[in-house]
């Protein structure tokens, strides 16, 4: 592989190595083939291009999102599939296929598209990684894109009533979809045996995350809690594969009790940004209001000379039309 | 609609020393003053009457038309009169000069209040530019938002002819953009209805004062399910269909009150005629009538009754549930759950293409309303008694129920009952409530 | 709420597992001449080829608004089924309805198989219904020509154009969920012809029947079915999904079988 390419994602959290399924997928990929790649997770996801993690930096050329990444991995021969025989090769095509419809909707719904879990959680998390002043519109789009997955394969309108949110459906699916992968993983390291799978990576995607979250509402977190080879399955490849990018916010904060001095250079930077993003935050607030006050200055001298404008009167709690 | 001040001598005063009919004047100069965007012929009527007038006290009631008339035309905010005796070269010996102050409305009104509607309340903001062109032409911009985001957006622009020779018609012109939220909760579909609507209304004064208005309506109306589980019978007629439709109502009112009238007589007929193109055929009449005869010590006795018949014409292929009619409720047939006194199928009630249901009542002030005077006038009792039915225009297998309860009287147009109902007779489907019934509403039976 | 009725239905389905299939089971689709767009057809095609394979009696009743009809479902939302008290909507809810009354095809597999089974139709089912709604909504020739005129038929003026807007909408929103709508017509072509392949070798698994299953029809040779002899009859303005699927012979020769079998359409050339 060409010097100096690497992959750029989501930092992780709570001990995994990203918080963000298509960027873990892509890490599978790419650590399951041992292709010999750097791997950034402090990425900044506006310079993909798209908007979006994961990508693929190569010299100049950009390749987002899993399916770019896979293509590339594919051509420079790391397929990950490649150590299957064709029957499996098949059977990873289309178990992989069916978790994605059983899982995704599932994992949309509750990382985004609960209210409450993502108000409390979420949208801290991805707010957290990205620059000010996109991190208050960022995280929106991630729930606009969950709106479209969970009409299309949910039934049902996020923006809606929380009473008409029909999530028992996702969850009934989605821990159908975990008992099967747990009897179909048995006792064995990888679902085909001894060799890995895009399946493996994809089930690793989904459940670390919906495992390893921290979430007000999460059904599926103590489902598969229940399921020990899955649980296994997940610590092996947390800590055997992702030694160096596993990450986890509480742990360093608890041992290094807020000195300087004690923080990782990347726990330092991040402290960094915070700063910032205040001081920025506080100035920017500053000028609003300075802003607000001259122009209302400005306003009322301006009325006082042309009595054409009256502005707008309100009246209230008027009750005005009375349907049936 | 404030009414011209009544004609007629006004009652003498026996202390006074002038009798001001005999006090002869005339009018030299009629100003409108305050007018910054409206065109000055629009107003010119308001002087008309004026002109005619020869003695003081006519004069005096003519410049209070004028003042009622010029708050109609719908420029105004308020209005004050000044009349001072002409002077210059050219006034007459009992000239007077009448100066009509306007303040004209500001160039953008907002309003924001509460609506109350079927259990659920909702934010109803509503923006208007008065008098755009000159002329009393208006766009208004209305939007509600509920609880359970069925959002009502409606874009109004409308004309008053009130300043032509038809004054005394009061033709108006309106076209209106809407998109409306219905829901048929008990039925469990809702209608989302997108289209315009183009209205002419005028009143006649042919002996009695009507109130016509035409309407062309096209619209899209995409009627979909509430929940999973529907009957076939409403699931059927789910999907978009085109309507375009006649409708023609006329309104007959000569009651003193709109919320608790004494006496007169309202009635009101609603006829539509749906098929002009589309896919939606039928045609539907409903007729609405009330009379109150004033007894003794205050009681007023009314009686109320409303009949509804829609039928099929040439084209239709299926009638649309959406217009059918329900019967039960509080504002139609007390005692009964909303639309719930009306066929069923599968257990969910389904309107009826023909429906009847008439109330009498006793209207009684407050016991010791003499006490609250100010407050007593807006708080009535009632004693009621209704009877209805749907789809058969029989008294067999009628439904009907008594009760008593107190009435509030709310912005002069609205009214909450709560009302303690006993149904006496019912059928084996409908679903009755015995008890405390709370209604709001603008137009009972 | 609408999620305890969702499990109550499931309750109540467990219940009445015992009653027979009704007499007056009607399945409800679009008018097939007029009407029907190709991804509605396939999966109406695959739930006719499964209830048929069942051995169950339906009736088939055509209505225009058949897909606002149904309760709703994450593909075509069409067809349903009105067994009594009950609607279901789409190829995996039936199927599982039928298999709770016992009378399903495909009670001989073992779980593992049951499990691989399944994936294997969820496969097709996604694979091929994307396709199909790429090429109808996101070739402009063929949305221009079919898509637009046969889903706005049923329709008066203004609003069929609003209904193919809205359509449209809806189907590229579903492509861009199942990550669809920035793939370009060769990878399409390319996504379909693997799905062929995995289809293919799984029919060569047992060549000596004319199932993917052993000896007895399934749940997989319903939906392939299905979509495949949509995909080979249906005459669009771009015949790119049916020149990939004439490539495997097997799978053709599969299609003609089962028409033979159930259905004696007779409209595939050789």
């Amino acid at each position: 592989m060409q010097l100096g390419s690497k992959l750029l994602v989501y930092k992780g959290e709570w001990g995994l190595p990203s918080i963000d399924f298509e960027c873990m997928r892509a890490l599978c990929l790419l650590r399951f083939t041992r292709c010999p790649m750097d791997i950034e997770t402090n990425a900044n996801p506006l310079r993909s291009g798209a908007g979006k993690l994961p990508y693929l930096q190569i010299g100049n050329d950009k390749f987002i999102g899993y399916k770019e990444i896979k293509r590339v991995l594919d051509l420079k021969g790391y397929p990950v599939d490649a150590h299957l025989n064709t029957k499996q090769k098949h059977l990873s095509t289309t178990y992989s296929n069916w978790v994605f419809t059983q899982l995704h909707a599932y994992y949309h719904y509750f990382l985004y598209g609960d209210p409450h879990n993502y108000d409390t959680t979420t949208r801290g998390l991805y707010a957290k990684r990205t620059p000010f002043p996109f991190n208050f519109y960022y995280p929106s789009t991630y729930q606009r894109e969950a709106c479209d997955v969970v009409q299309v394969l949910g039934g049902f309108d996020i923006n809606d009533k929380l009473e008409k949110h029909d999530g028992d459906y996702l969850v009934v699916n989605a821990k159908k979809c975990v008992n099967l992968l747990s009897r179909k993983l048995g006792r064995k390291v990888w679902f085909f045996g001894d060799t890995y799978s895009e399946l493996d990576a994809i089930v690793y995607s989904y459940l670390a995350i919906i495992f390893k979250i921290t979430l007000p509402n999460n059904p599926l977190q103590n489902h598969i809690k229940g399921c020990q080879n899955l649980v296994n399955f997940i610590n092996r490849i947390t800590k055997d594969i992702f030694r160096n990018e596993c990450y986890s916010s509480t742990k360093l904060t608890k041992g290094s009790s807020y000195t300087d001095s004690t923080l990782t250079p990347s726990e330092r930077k991040f402290v960094e940004t915070e700063l910032n993003t205040k001081i920025v935050a506080g100035v920017g607030a500053v000028l609003a209001m300075g802003a607000f006050a001259a122009w209302r200055g400005l306003y009322t001298q301006l009325t006082r000379s042309s009595a054409d404008y009256d502005g707008v009167d309100y009246e209230d709690d008027e009750l005005e039309e009375v349907l049936d | 609609m404030p009414k011209s001040p009544a004609g007629g001598p006004m009652p003498k005063d026996p202390n006074s020393k002038y009798d001001l009919g005999k006090i002869s004047a005339r009018v030299d100069r009629v100003n409108v003053s305050g007018l910054l965007r409206t065109h000055n012929d629009y107003v010119q009527r308001a002087a008309e009457g004026l002109f005619k007038a020869d003695n003081f006290q006519s004069m005096m009631l003519e410049a209070m038309a004028a003042k009622s008339y010029l708050h109609e035309l719908g420029i105004f905010k308020d209005v004050s009169v000044h009349i001072d005796i002409s002077r210059g070269a050219d006034a007459t010996p009992q000239g007077y000069e009448v100066t009509l102050k306007g303040n004209e409305y500001t160039r953008i009104m907002g309003s924001a209040g509460t609506e109350i509607g079927q259990n659920e309340g909702s934010l109803r903001t509503e923006l208007t530019i008065p008098n755009i062109l000159g002329r009393g032409e208006s766009i208004s911009l209305q939007g509600s938002y509920s609880s359970s985001r069925a959002n009502d957006v409606q874009l109004k622009f409308w004309k008053p002819f009130f300043h032509t020779r038809f004054r005394e018609n009061r033709p108006e012109v309106s076209f209106s953009v809407f998109r409306q939220t219905d829901r048929f909760n008990i039925s469990s579909f809702q209608t989302t209805n997108l289209g315009y609507l183009i209205d002419f209304s005028a009143h006649t004064m042919l002996g009695v004062d009507l109130t016509h208005s035409l309407q062309y309506e096209n619209s899209i109306r995409d009627l979909g399910l509430l929940n999973k589980s529907v009957p076939f019978a409403i699931r059927d007629h789910s999907g978009p269909k085109l309507a375009s439709l006649l409708r023609y109502s006329l309104v007959f009112d000569n009651r003193d009150n709109n919320v608790f009238p004494t006496r007169g007589i309202m009635l009101k007929s609603v006829n539509e005629y749906c098929g002009l193109g589309g896919n939606v055929a039928y045609t539907s009449s409903m007729a609405h009538g009330e009379m109150n005869v004033p007894l003794f010590a205050g009681l007023v006795a009314q009686f109320c009754g409303r009949v509804g018949v829609m039928k099929e014409t040439k084209k239709t292929t299926v009638l649309p549930i959406n217009n059918l009619f329900y019967c039960g409720g509080p504002l139609t047939l007390r005692g009964f759950e909303y639309g719930c006194a009306g066929p069923v199928v599968e257990g969910t009630p389904i309107g009826a293409q023909t429906f009847w249901c008439t109330g009498a009542h006793l209207w009684t002030p407050l016991p010791f309303a003499g006490v609250f005077k100010g407050l007593a006038s807006h708080f009535r009792m009632h004693f009621f008694y209704n009877m209805g039915n749907s789809n058969a225009f029989t008294t067999d297998n009628m439904r009907s129920a008594y009760g008593l309860g107190l009435a509030i009287k709310l912005a002069e147009r609205a009214r909450i009952e709560l009302n303690y109902c006993i149904p006496l007779s019912r059928q084996a489907t409908d679903k009755a409530s015995n008890g405390f019934q709370l209604g709001i509403g603008y137009e009972f039976v | 709420m609408q999620s305890s009725q969702y499990l109550n239905q499931l309750h109540t389905a467990d219940k009445l597992s015992e009653e027979p299939w009704p007499e007056d089971a009607t399945l409800y689709q679009p008018f097939e001449a007029e009407q029907i767009l190709l991804p509605e057809n396939a999966s109406c095609l695959a739930v006719k080829a499964y209830l048929k394979m069942c051995n169950l009696p339906f009736g088939v009743r055509s209505c225009a608004n058949a897909e606002h009809m149904s309760p709703g479902g994450r593909m075509t939302k069409l067809p349903f089924i009105r067994a009594g008290a009950f609607i279901f909507a789409e190829f995996e809810p039936i199927v599982n309805f039928v298999e709770q009354k016992d009378m399903a095809i495909g009670s001989w597999q073992d779980e593992d198989e049951k499990a691989d089974m399944r994936t294997y139709v969820s496969l097709v089912e996604n694979i091929f219904t994307m396709a199909e709604l790429y090429v109808s909504f996101k070739n402009e020739r063929v949305y221009k020509e079919v898509t637009a005129p046969r889903n706005g038929a049923v329709y008066p003026w203004p609003l069929n154009l609003m209904q193919n807007y809205s359509k449209r909408r809806n189907a590229l929103r579903q492509l861009k969920v199942y990550q669809w709508h920035d793939l370009d017509i060769e990878h399409v072509i390319e996504k379909v012809a693997k799905c062929c392949e995995t289809l293919e070798y799984k029919l060569k698994e047992s060549p000596d029947t004319p199932f993917f299953f052993g000896d007895q029809p399934c749940e997989l040779d319903a939906i392939a079915f299905g979509h495949l002899f949509s995909i080979l009859t249906t005459r669009l303005p771009n015949m790119a999904l049916a020149q990939t699927v004439q490539k495997f012979g097997h799978l053709v020769t599969f299609c003609r079988f089962i028409d033979e079998k159930y259905f004696q359409m007779r409209c595939l050339q050789d």
